[in-house]
């Protein structure tokens, strides 16, 4: 008995298959299942609310979509997001990473306030932000306001609400950039910049001669990742929405997401809210590519 | 001397940039401290009170709201560990009929974004009658591929040598595993520990999806009703604020080490 228990325990088939058992049984229930579901939903003209009266309506749900205006407002609030947001965080991270990786004392403390947004609540730091924007009494309302910006709760102002959201996000992610640049710094060899150094190349030199080029992979991921959170940008529109409809002020910070949640769980609508989610899906797909196609070109 | 001034314009740089980080940190606990007709002020040190925290602490349901977000989080970390971490061992150094499409059904799970299974397992729970429960806020997210994936590049890391020469010694598979290959896996298991942490503590979306009764809120649920009902008196929000993210930034201050490392060798958080 024990030997047989020793050598199944020394079988790579026995230990692979004992070891990959229980995510493949979880994996099964909690996503594959749930996938194809979701898949035969956006098919269905099916409620939360009442689903036995689920019935197959074919592409129906998707044309829907693309003809509604508040899901072309999201696409347009969620394009604008991420056009402004992934290029400002990935040159400040890139910027700050170069800076960073140059200094030795105090690396690590740098390295933990710029990366500490990351790890924070979207939910604390939205509420945090908030208060900052705030008509009249808020810091950053203030501030800007000295530079001609109009005196206004960010957040409730048709006009400031998506700056407002571009801010948080940004201010969010650039940490972690931060972190995957200076991986990125590490990969590049240091006897490239001492002679280029001998060859007389000054720090500006450098920087776009060796750093940038050096860091394509990075940056790849960098913009690609970026592409991807952002287009997920859900938790700060919803808790600055207050107690007030998702998208709040009028659609002003409804994303994509925002726009699958309310018609999932708001509007109760199953079926549509997971066609939706399908369309998600499929921007993310391309997001990536067209990403790819980019980079591969210019390598 | 040139090189000196540089030096120094670099650390100004990274000041005022981490000011940019820091100051809203700042704000919060600071307005934290204030009694309520202080809001707005800048006042003495000798003015500021701890009495939002009592206040908050004894008045509101935020302990329950702090047990439920401990729960979840520590009954996720464990199942995180054990079952990540034995499928990616398996991934990466166990041969066996299968495996390559076992690792597909795995990565694939990276590329899908949570909205397309939200809706099925919303349904799902509520058939199981597991709305505002443990096992609603737990069982759905014991694995994550992307943990996975930043696991089986760091086994595949691990010279092979160590395994042959355990191998001729006689020890098992599973031997192997707990007592060469664990002990040898601190730091990415670091690493695992602050990703899952973080992503538990913080999540937002699906306890605000599978909960609508109060003592089952998490943290983050909790302090965006406290956030609505106290808006007008920030002293008791940042209080909240304080306390979500105080346990995030002291877990990651302890296993922060070999983060860095990981997000370089694995590229990243997927």
């Amino acid at each position: 008995m024990r030997q047989r228990v020793s050598r199944l325990a020394s079988s790579p088939i026995f230990v692979g298959y004992l070891f990959v058992a229980p995510i493949l049984l979880l994996m099964g229930i909690w996503f594959y299942y749930p996938l194809l579901r979701s898949f035969l939903y956006s098919l269905q003209d099916v409620s939360f609310l009442n689903p036995s009266a689920a019935h197959f309506i074919g592409l129906d749900n998707y044309k829907a979509i693309l003809h509604d205006p508040d899901f072309w407002n999201a696409l347009r609030n969620s394009a604008w997001l991420t056009v402004i947001a992934v290029p400002a965080q990935t040159l400040i991270a890139l910027v700050i990473a170069v800076g960073l990786n140059k200094v030795i004392r105090l690396r690590g403390v740098f390295r933990t306030l710029y990366y500490v947004p990351y790890i924070t609540s979207t939910v604390a730091v939205t509420t945090v932000f908030m208060y900052l924007f705030m008509q009249r009494e808020g810091i950053a309302t203030r501030f800007f306001h000295l530079f001609g910006l109009q005196d206004v709760s960010w957040y409730a102002s048709m006009t400031y609400a998506l700056p407002f959201l571009t801010i948080l996000t940004v201010w969010t992610y650039v940490g972690f950039y931060v972190v995957v640049y200076l991986g990125g710094l590490q990969t590049i060899p240091a006897d490239v910049y001492e002679s280029s150094t001998v060859d007389g190349a000054n720090g500006w030199q450098q920087f776009w001669k060796i750093t940038v080029p050096m860091l394509k992979p990075t940056t790849f991921l960098v913009l690609t990742s970026g592409i991807i959170y952002v287009m997920q940008v859900f938790d700060q529109p919803y808790a600055l929405a207050r107690n007030g409809s998702l998208g709040s002020p009028a659609g002003a910070t409804s994303t994509i997401v925002v726009y699958f949640y309310s018609q999932a769980f708001s509007y109760n609508r199953a079926g549509y809210g997971s066609a939706a989610a399908f369309i998600i899906f499929v921007l993310i797909v391309i997001a990536t590519m067209i990403q790819k196609r980019f980079t591969r070109e210019e390598i | 001397m040139n090189n000196n001034k540089t030096q120094w314009l670099r650390y100004t740089l990274l000041t005022l940039c981490s000011l940019f980080f820091v100051v809203p940190f700042g704000y919060a606990i600071y307005t934290s401290l204030l009694s309520k007709a202080d809001i707005g002020k800048l006042v003495s040190i000798s003015r500021l009170t701890l009495s939002n925290y009592s206040d908050i602490l004894l008045n509101s349901d935020i302990r329950i709201w702090y047990m439920n977000s401990i729960i979840v989080t520590l009954g996720i970390l464990v199942g995180n560990l054990l079952i990540n971490t034995t499928a990616a061992y398996s991934l990466a150094r166990l041969k066996y009929p299968g495996r390559g499409v076992v690792f597909f059904l795995i990565v694939g799970m990276m590329m899908v974004p949570y909205q397309v299974t939200i809706i099925p397992i919303y349904s799902m729970i509520v058939k199981l009658g597991w709305l505002n429960s443990y096992e609603g806020l737990i069982l759905p997210f014991l694995f994550q591929g992307f943990l996975v994936f930043l696991m089986r590049q760091f086994f595949l890391s691990i010279p092979k040598e160590l395994e042959e020469a355990a191998e001729v010694d006689g020890v098992t598979k599973i031997g192997t595993f707990f007592r060469i290959i664990l002990p040898l896996s601190k730091g990415a298991i670091g690493t695992q520990i602050i990703f899952s942490f973080t992503g538990t503590w913080n999540s937002f979306v699906w306890p605000v999806t599978l909960v609508n009764d109060s003592r089952w809120y998490v943290l983050t649920v909790g302090l965006n009703t406290l956030k609505n009902r106290y808006f007008e008196w920030p002293n008791l929000t940042m209080t909240g604020v304080v306390l979500l993210t105080l346990p995030i930034i002291i877990v990651f201050l302890i296993f922060q080490r070999n983060l860095v490392q990981s997000i370089a060798t694995t590229g990243l958080k997927g």
